[in-house]
């Protein structure tokens, strides 16, 4: 392992002095408020082909079925739900035109869109809305593929279509978060069974071919409901082998864009010239995540003085070249409304003085042995867990890393909650209260076995707030609790950092895993 | 005969052997392919769904079984992670199939580079004696054959690929489309996997021939009025082969494996790579068969080497 990160270290290095002479900056200047690529003054030509280049295979392509972050984001091109999220994280309406909730959040009224067409050919019928809403909630074979919506957990209650235009969605209980839910991709009625097979949507590309370990071929739906999209005649998301592969079809000229950048590959294809790079918030929260069920790390003044100990910006200058947005409780920051910055409690520069006093209060002066489990396929995480290490043998804590394989990861660690410390990131979806959801004591996702019930008790009734602004007044002290009792040392949101060749605009940036490529185009020479 | 039978035996002794290991293997690593397949976000129910339709809920034992039945009869499974359509799981035969003839051609255009360039360096060596040629040679091959491939294969992407453009980084082309096209970006993987085994080879010769200089049947062939040409080609050549033949036997199972690693770096969807991802997605039907492969083929290039002593030198075979 450590040979191959060396070698990794002296490849990267080696590219890196040769391309750009040894004289990058190291600044990586983010561009957070910038949401697209639009070079001023280009104009969009039609037509042409891209390819894009992906780390994962398809997990499925019946979109109620997939489940990886990696097929999502994929599937966003070629289904749409009855809403969809913008670029801005927030909701648009897609096959619906419009829809209503009632005062006691209950019932959802949903008017169709005029003809929005399927990519086989036939015009979206509430006939084809019922069904998909049924399938995805269980009401149609008992199996729910989507469980915030599954009737059987309070979600779809049942569906009923008014007029050819108007649908009316009933529900178990009221949650102002459901909404969101609604991205549930619209496929035609009775088509469940060639959906993997045959996957047809009301996106703006339609679907081609699928090759395992190869990628996925998608052409431009010409009848897309919005005037004008897509410019892209065909899009090839293409599986790249490795992270180090990648620079090299991207500098090879074989890949027009790529999203999962490492700082140092930034760097070097910035000096490149051909592609422009930007970095744009994730919506991966990363922490060193703490056993709360572990010794010594069930005492909350070890946990306190592990967050005192680490140096936020230390980690993200390190392995992230400053692009990353430093957290210190389990809310992206891009969730305006309800984010509120806890930095402050702790810290963003390490405080030795402080994690020393506390360790000698909670009992180990001369500190611990600590045991840090990493995936080893997330070179981000490998490289965040040197510095860490680091970081905590400053207060006297022996942590060394134990660096396993993801499958090995998410079965000891995430599932059986076999280890101590972990460093990793968690995904996050437009939901504001998603992360905050895991983090209850009988969640099966609370994989820190963090225990409260004052925090339990305060989830339960966020969620049944349906005033936003009060909902949002509970969220924020949950991530006070959660910072205040070092539930986990929270460390950052990474940038996502994308390549685009500069004969491409028009690339939008999602706070959520999508590569919308409808609004890609090739600038007019 | 009882020869060929004695071979026949051990091998299929061996390939029992290797499948019951990976499978045990694989009984003992943490984790399964449900996880690679939904990631992190996935909900236990679906697991649960998933694991049920893939048959792996049922008893280690009887999946072995059930697999090994099924390989005798010939029908080699499918795959847990890729699917034909979607809809149907890939049969392995059908997935291998694919990938198998990308990973022979680079097996063959490598070994083809290395008998190519190495015997006539190694004899041309040899034969020079000059002090600054074998202390530039000794150098350069030294270096050669300490790089490891996978970092050759960046070396040579970048050379080639990025400086010299005599080849697009990536621009794989499949064998099926264009076949030119296709050996012609299998060179330059080919040439990683090739260098260090030249270097080894091209050593390995010279000190062979070097060697065989000194002994007595030179000398009575240089008295017999033969000319240093016939002396060389077609005596010491001819001896110092059979080492040669022996080593380029072992480098074809290490052709394999650096044809595994080399995959990776220029993206060639071989069996390599296919090895690698099937080993972290735990799909175990895939690495299986592939295991049994690549078994297969070591024990039979031994297999080979064998005969061709016989072939090379008569006097084994008398034994």
């Amino acid at each position: 392992m450590k040979k191959k990160l060396l070698s990794l270290f002296f490849a990267a290095l080696l590219t890196m002095a040769v391309l750009g002479g040894c004289g990058t900056d190291g600044t990586g200047e983010s561009s957070g408020n910038n949401s697209s690529n639009d070079l001023s003054g280009s104009e969009p030509a039609y037509g042409g082909s891209v390819v894009v280049g992906i780390q994962q295979d398809i997990d499925s392509l019946d979109p109620h079925k997939a489940t990886s972050a990696g097929t999502k984001e994929i599937l966003f091109n070629i289904f749409e739900g009855l809403v969809k999220p913008d670029e801005n994280g927030n909701l648009i309406n897609a096959v619906a035109s419009d829809h209503t909730i009632s005062q006691d959040g209950l019932v959802y009224t949903f008017t169709l869109r005029d003809n929005v067409k399927f990519h086989n050919g036939s015009t979206v019928t509430a006939e084809d809305v019922k069904y998909s809403l049924e399938r995805v909630s269980g009401i149609l074979d008992g199996t729910a593929l989507i469980s915030t919506l599954s009737s059987a957990k309070g979600g779809i209650q049942k569906v009923d279509i008014l007029d050819e235009k108007t649908v009316q969605v009933t529900v178990g209980s009221a949650n102002t978060e459901l909404i969101y839910s609604f991205v549930a991709a619209i496929i035609p009625k009775g088509s469940g069974e060639e959906a993997a097979a045959s996957p047809v949507g009301t996106g703006p590309f339609s679907y081609v071919s699928y090759k395992p370990q190869e990628g996925i071929v998608l052409a431009k739906n010409p009848e897309y409901w919005q005037a004008g999209l897509p410019y892209l005649d065909e899009v090839n998301f293409k599986i790249v082998g490795s992270a180090e592969t990648a620079l090299m079809e991207l500098q090879g000229g074989t890949i027009g864009i790529y999203a999962y950048l490492t700082d140092s590959q930034a760097q070097v294809l910035k000096s490149g010239g051909n592609f422009s790079v930007e970095a744009s918030p994730s919506n991966v929260v990363q922490a060193l995540f703490l056993n709360n069920a572990e010794k010594p790390l069930d005492n909350v003044k070890v946990r306190q003085a592990i967050c005192y100990a680490l140096d936020k910006e230390e980690i993200d200058d390190f392995v992230g070249g400053g692009t990353g947005a430093y957290i210190s409780s389990a809310m992206l920051p891009t969730l305006t409304d309800y984010y509120v910055d806890l930095n402050a409690t702790y810290g963003n520069k390490a405080n030795q003085e402080k994690a020393k006093e506390l360790l000698k209060e909670a009992g180990y002066p001369d500190g611990f042995d600590l045991t840090i489990t990493i995936p080893s396929n997330y070179e981000f995480h490998m490289q965040t867990g040197q510095v860490v290490v680091e970081q905590l043998k400053a207060v006297g804590i022996n942590a060394t890393i134990q660096a396993v394989d993801w499958n090995t990861w998410y079965n000891d660690a995430y599932v059986g909650r076999k280890y101590t410390a972990t460093i990793s990131g968690i995904t996050c979806d437009l939901t504001p209260g998603y992360l905050l959801n895991r983090f209850q004591a009988a969640s099966n996702k609370n994989f820190i076995n963090y225990a409260n019930t004052q925090y339990d008790e305060l989830y339960l009734k966020a969620q049944a707030e349906l005033d936003l602004k009060k909902k949002a007044d509970y969220y924020k002290q949950l991530q006070t609790l959660l910072c205040d009792e070092a539930g986990t040392a929270f460390l950052q949101v990474p940038a996502n950092m994308t390549a685009i060749s500069k004969d491409l605009a028009g690339y939008k940036f999602y706070p959520v895993y999508v590569q919308d490529m409808s609004t890609v185009y090739y600038v007019k020479k | 005969m009882k020869y060929l039978v004695k071979k026949v035996i051990t091998l299929i002794m061996t390939l029992f052997l290797v499948s019951v290991a990976a499978f045990l293997a694989f009984q003992i690593i943490p984790g399964d392919v449900v996880a690679s397949i939904l990631g992190m976000e996935a909900t236990p129910e679906r697991e649960e769904q998933l694991r049920e339709e893939l048959g792996l809920n049922d008893p280690p034992v009887e999946r072995y079984f059930n697999w090994m039945t099924g390989v005798l009869r010939g029908d080699l499974g499918v795959s847990y992670r890729y699917s034909k359509n979607m809809n149907e799981m890939m049969p392995v035969a059908e997935l291998i199939g694919d990938k198998l003839p990308v990973t022979l051609m680079l097996a063959f255009v490598s070994l083809i580079l290395i008998i190519v360039i190495s015997i006539p360096l190694g004899v041309w060596w040899a034969k020079s004696g000059s002090h600054v040629l074998d202390a530039v040679l000794g150098v350069a091959t030294q270096t050669a054959m300490a790089v490891p491939s996978f970092f050759l294969g960046i070396l040579v992407t970048y050379l080639f690929g990025i400086v010299l453009k005599l080849f697009t980084p990536g621009g794989y082309v499949s064998y099926r489309e264009d076949f030119a096209g296709f050996l012609g970006y299998l060179l330059f993987p080919a040439l990683s996997v090739a260098i260090p085994k030249i270097a080894m080879t091209a050593r390995f010769l010279r000190n062979s021939m070097l060697t065989e200089f000194g002994s007595d049947y030179v000398r009575t062939a240089y008295s017999k009025g033969c000319s240093r040409r016939r002396v060389m080609y077609r005596h010491v050549l001819k001896n110092s082969m059979m080492p040669v033949v022996t080593f380029l036997g072992m480098i074809i199972a290490e052709i394999v494996a650096g044809s595994i690693v080399v995959e990776q770096v220029f993206g060639l969807p071989g069996i390599g790579r296919l090895l690698i991802s099937s080993i972290n997605n735990r799909d175990l039907p895939v690495v299986e068969i592939l295991i049994l492969y690549i078994t297969f083929v070591v024990i039979f290039v031994y297999f080979l080497v064998d005969i061709l002593y016989r072939v090379i030198d008569p006097r084994i075979s008398e034994v």
